[in-house]
């Protein structure tokens, strides 16, 4: 599903570079739940976000589902996004103006989901994550892992292939951290394809393949113990 | 998606009140400025248009040439007579004489009186071919060559039929009789519709011109003349299809031939000339007809656009300043948007629906402020202007300055956002930032450009118009009251004003010291075989002229009684223009006319006699009791002014009973010279209030955003010791700064303008490096009120808090 041939980025102001990916080398197949780790700086968000296609590589490819996007316009990766990608951040990233409804609707907007085809998938979404009952709340009125419910409902809303993850728990208690990890797994079952950052041994263990980063570069690739 | 993005701008505007406010405030203000200007503009540039053929009408006027020229709306009567037989390319010629005179309503039996209304305007003496020239009259009853053909035969609209006979159906009025001047005794013999057509005939009164001959009128209408030219007397034409002005022009030349005929070899030639029926609204040499109704001025309209457009820009520049220094708090939802498949144009779209409902917002209140304003300026406004917001093209006027204004405040902030880097703006961190500030300091510059150019606009006009009003004009003005009367009992009325005790003094005169409209005779001056012409003012007056406005004498002595002209007093500048070194050297030297020699026997001290726009120009004063018609009469200061002109009422009705009492005070006088500068000065002083309310708005709100960024570095400030003084000098430093440079650039600016506008005036006062330095204060001292609010707040917050908060 996903393929980079020495992609790197390098990020310039005035004075400072920095390389923030290294010539990666990787490759995810379908169905896969791949957590990234790595100390702080390290480019694993840097690696998520060029793979989400919300920033370009400075050079290198990155071929997804065999075509090859790192060149395209923002345009164009903006609309292979909306089609194939779900995203769920550390800071949830809801937008404060909407309800929880209104959230999780928000995508499919964006590709013309009909009205009550809409509804229909918020309403099952909502009560799949058990928060029916907060649809007209906005998020200030929710707790952190209600929050996150939300944003993992609103990045599965479009069923996208792909579902990149930005320490989805790292804002979260333990209890809501499993929570949050449970249903991507269960995604994952079902046959998303879930990409994970995450700083915490315990979550990226929820995943079946662990990669490894230090300054920009991959340095290990393990398979998780359980799949051995 | 359209419900979506309205949906989301509703919860930031209610969210956001400040802003939104403050959006809403400055827009309101600016449209309803604009819409104000739309409406004035759109009557005053409508007159005339509908009038059926109006490009090819014309009116014909004079134009002299030479020494004295000038230009005047009227011809010779003559001219009409000669243009029918000599000047081609016509289809319609008509001399339309205006005759303003009072209006009595006998009740047909006997010698009764029915009404009697005084002295009305709009009647006119014309021919059939009037309703030739203007054809979109609608006849209730009778027909142009029905009802205007016979002497005394008249044509009135419904509007004057209902005055004069209070009958339901205006054509009941066929046959009843009104009296013109007293005794012109005519018969309604038409009924027009009142004209619903905007044009400057506002005539109610149509006299058959065949009337002039067989009556008095004959008198003061001269028929087939050619020795003097009326500003009553006007003559229109209709071009035939498919000839030019330039054409017709030339085909005048037979009236230029006649009017020219007595001229001497090398003098210069007078010409009638025509003006297009499109500039008869605006022409102000020539004004429209001999009535009250002024032309309206083009250069004020283009000027009131150009400040309802700025106060309008001022308003949309603190929209964009408030968007975009706002756009790091939205970036996190932009970039949201984004990742979840938002492209630009969408991200766009939504912030230009905010702005559109802002705006949409700001309209009801825009259109209270635009009745308020309409009201207050009541006295620039036109009697017929009104606002009806159900009408298509106030509906349209709206409709298009929303959609102007979204774009307008709209479309740089949604750009600027929907640019946002997904990656970066989701984490709140906004890569424009340093483009932004300076984008916002240039529009904040501009802002107070435009208040301090305004400010010290104000400034100026206020201290010139203070300086003309306060002037010392050569003159006693104060408690000074004259009339116009006729010819007859002018010597009773002053006999018995002179005896009441509550009159200091009376005098006779053509007219006081000084006025609006003037009367000039070329006088000539012989010395040492030098001879010279003058063109010299007149003052026609009694012995106690001089005494009653306390003019004084320099040297000579004062005129002797006399009904004509035997003697003259000259001023100081026409005794300089003649050569003279000292005032006693003109005493006892001659002027002339063609026919007749008039010694000087005084010179007075030099006053003005026409508004300080113009110079003090020649002036003669002479005893000629015949010419003069004004009775003036200085008023004790003993009682009250009001109980004292009771007594002088008295005695104008005991002289002239039955006519309307209408007493001048030279003071109101005076100041009404400088009605259209007053006009201007508190329009002005309007604009600058709002320009600055608006920019300090803007600022207002820019500080509140700089305060809430700035929160963390405060707080580290204080921690470190900073005091608030200095928090407050380090927020505001920033702000008066920009002040401060765009006093730099207001003030080439202003000074252009109003030296430009100075320059009008002959007397006026000097442009003052102080009153760039008084703008300067007062911008930085209101800019540092509105900014030192947000800081001071901020200094005195607890740093604790914000610092936790992070």
């Amino acid at each position: 599903m996903i393929k980079t041939v020495q992609l790197s980025k390098i990020y310039r102001t005035d004075e400072v570079e920095t390389t923030a990916l290294n010539s990666v080398d990787i490759e995810i197949k379908q169905g896969e739940f791949v957590s990234v780790m790595g100390p702080s700086g390290c480019g694993k968000s840097t690696l998520l976000n060029v793979l989400g296609m919300i920033d370009s590589p400075s050079n290198g490819e990155y071929f997804f589902n065999e075509l090859e996007v790192g060149g395209l316009s923002e345009r164009k990766r903006s609309d292979v996004r909306k089609h194939n990608l779900g995203f769920v951040f550390q800071s949830f990233n809801l937008i404060d103006e909407l309800t929880v409804f209104e959230n999780v609707e928000l995508p499919m907007l964006y590709t013309k989901v009909p009205a009550n085809e809409r509804k229909k998938r918020v309403e099952e979404l909502l009560e799949g994550m058990s928060i029916m009952h907060r649809k007209n709340h906005f998020p200030q009125q929710l707790s952190g892992g209600q929050q996150q419910r939300v944003a993992v409902a609103r990045a599965v809303v479009n069923k996208p292939k792909l579902i990149l993850a930005d320490e989805p728990t790292g804002n979260l208690d333990s209890a809501n951290g499993d929570e949050v990890m449970k249903i991507l797994a269960d995604l994952n079952s079902t046959g998303t394809t879930i990409l994970m950052v995450t700083h915490s041994q315990y979550c990226a263990e929820f995943g079946n393949r662990i990669i490894r980063m230090l300054d920009g570069t991959v340095v290990t690739e393990n398979v998780v113990k359980r799949y051995l | 998606m359209f419900k979506n993005n309205l949906t989301i701008a509703w919860r930031n505007i209610l969210k956001h009140k400040l802003q939104t406010g403050i959006n809403i405030a400055g827009l309101a203000i600016g449209i309803a400025g604009c819409l104000v200007v739309f409406l004035l503009s759109k009557y005053e540039l409508a007159f005339n248009e509908k009038v059926v053929d109006a490009d090819r009408i014309y009116r014909v006027y004079t134009q002299y040439n030479g020494q004295f020229s000038g230009v005047n709306a009227g011809v010779p009567t003559g001219v009409a007579t000669l243009a029918a037989t000599a000047v081609e390319g016509t289809d319609v010629q008509c001399l339309v004489q205006v005759y303003n005179t009072s209006v009595t309503i006998p009740t047909g039996q006997g010698a009764g009186i029915l009404k009697r209304l005084g002295k009305q305007e709009d009647i006119v003496l014309t021919s059939p071919e009037f309703f030739d020239l203007i054809q979109n009259y609608e006849w209730l009853a009778g027909s142009p060559r029905q009802s205007l053909t016979e002497p005394y035969q008249l044509v009135l609209t419904e509007r004057k039929v209902k005055q004069y006979f209070g009958v339901k159906d205006a054509r009941e009025a066929i046959g009843m009789q009104v009296l013109y001047q007293d005794s012109l005794n005519t018969i309604v013999a038409g009924v027009l519709k009142d004209p619903d057509f905007s044009s400057d005939f506002h005539f109610t009164d149509f006299i058959s011109d065949k009337t002039i001959a067989s009556s008095f009128l004959k008198d003061n209408f001269p028929i087939d003349e050619w020795s003097g030219t009326r500003s009553a007397d006007q003559f229109f034409v209709k071009a035939s299809q498919g000839v030019s002005a330039e054409t017709l022009t030339g085909n005048l030349k037979p009236l230029n031939d006649r009017f020219n005929k007595d001229n001497e070899p090398g003098e210069a030639t007078d010409e009638f000339l025509l003006q297009p029926l499109a500039d008869l609204h605006f022409n102000q040499d020539l004004g429209i007809f001999d009535t009250g109704r002024r032309p309206a001025h083009k250069p004020t309209l283009y000027g009131l656009m150009l400040i309802a457009g700025l106060l309008l820009l001022i308003a949309a520049i603190n929209f964009v300043n408030l968007a975009t220094v706002q756009a790091t708090r939205r970036s996190k939802e932009t970039g949201v948007r984004k990742v979840i498949g938002a492209s630009r144009k969408q991200i766009a779209g939504q912030f230009l629906a905010e702005t559109f409902l802002i705006t949409l917002l700001a309209l009801p209140v825009a259109l209270a402020l635009s009745e308020l304003a309409m009201r207050y300026f009541s006295e620039f406004l036109p009697d017929g202007l009104t606002m009806s917001v159900q009408s298509p093209s106030v509906l349209a006027f709206l409709l298009g300055s929303v959609v102007l204004v979204t774009f307008l405040a709209g479309l740089y902030p949604s750009v600027v956002m929907s640019a946002f880097h997904p990656a970066f703006a989701i984490k709140n961190q906004s890569q424009h930032q340093s483009k932004g500030v300076g984008l916002r300091k240039g529009l904040i510059v501009f802002q107070f450009v435009l208040a301090q150019a305004f400010i010290i606009g104000s400034l100026i006009m206020g201290k010139q118009l203070n300086f003309v009003l306060k002037k010392d004009l050569g003159f006693d003005k104060e408690a000074i009251v004259y009339f116009w009367t006729d010819r007859a009992n002018k010597k009773v009325l002053q006999e018995q004003l002179g005896r009441l005790p509550e009159v200091k003094g009376t005098a006779l005169q053509n007219k006081p010291p000084i006025d609006r409209g003037y009367q000039t005779s070329v006088l000539e001056f012989d010395r040492d075989g030098e001879h010279k012409e003058s063109e010299v003012h007149f003052r026609m007056v009694d012995t106690a002229y001089i005494g009653l406005f306390g003019i004084e004498l320099l040297a000579g002595r004062n005129v002797l009684p006399s009904d004509t002209m035997k003697e003259v007093i000259i001023n100081e500048t026409f005794a300089k223009d003649l050569g003279f070194a000292t005032p006693d050297e003109a005493v006892g030297q001659s002027v002339s006319n063609s026919k007749q020699s008039f010694p000087i026997v005084g010179v007075v001290k030099d006053f003005h006699v026409r508004s300080l726009h113009n110079k003090i120009p020649p002036l003669v004063i002479t005893g000629a009791n015949n010419s003069a018609y004004s009775v003036a009469a200085k008023i004790s200061s003993d009682q009250t002014l009001s109980a004292s002109l009771e007594k002088v009422k008295a005695v104008w009705e005991e002289v002239y009973p039955g006519k309307d009492f209408n007493p001048y005070f030279l003071d109101e006088s005076v100041e009404k010279l400088y009605e259209s500068e007053t006009k201007t000065a508190k329009l002005i002083n309007t604009a600058t209030g709002l320009a600055i309310f608006i920019s300090c708005l803007g600022l207002f709100g820019l500080a509140f955003f700089t305060v809430t960024q700035r929160s963390k570095e405060i707080s580290v400030r204080k921690i470190l010791g900073a005091s608030i003084a200095g928090i407050v000098g380090l927020l505001s430093k920033d702000f008066l700064k920009l002040v401060l440079a765009s006093l730099v650039l207001a003030t080439p600016i202003a000074w252009y303008f109003m030296d430009k506008w100075l320059q009008d005036f002959a007397y006026r006062i000097g442009i003052q490096w102080w009153m760039f330095v008084v703008a300067g204060a007062v911008a930085v001292a209101v800019a540092f009120l509105t900014v030192s609010f947000q800081s001071v707040k901020a200094a005195l917050a607890n740093p604790v808090k914000s610092l936790r908060s992070e």
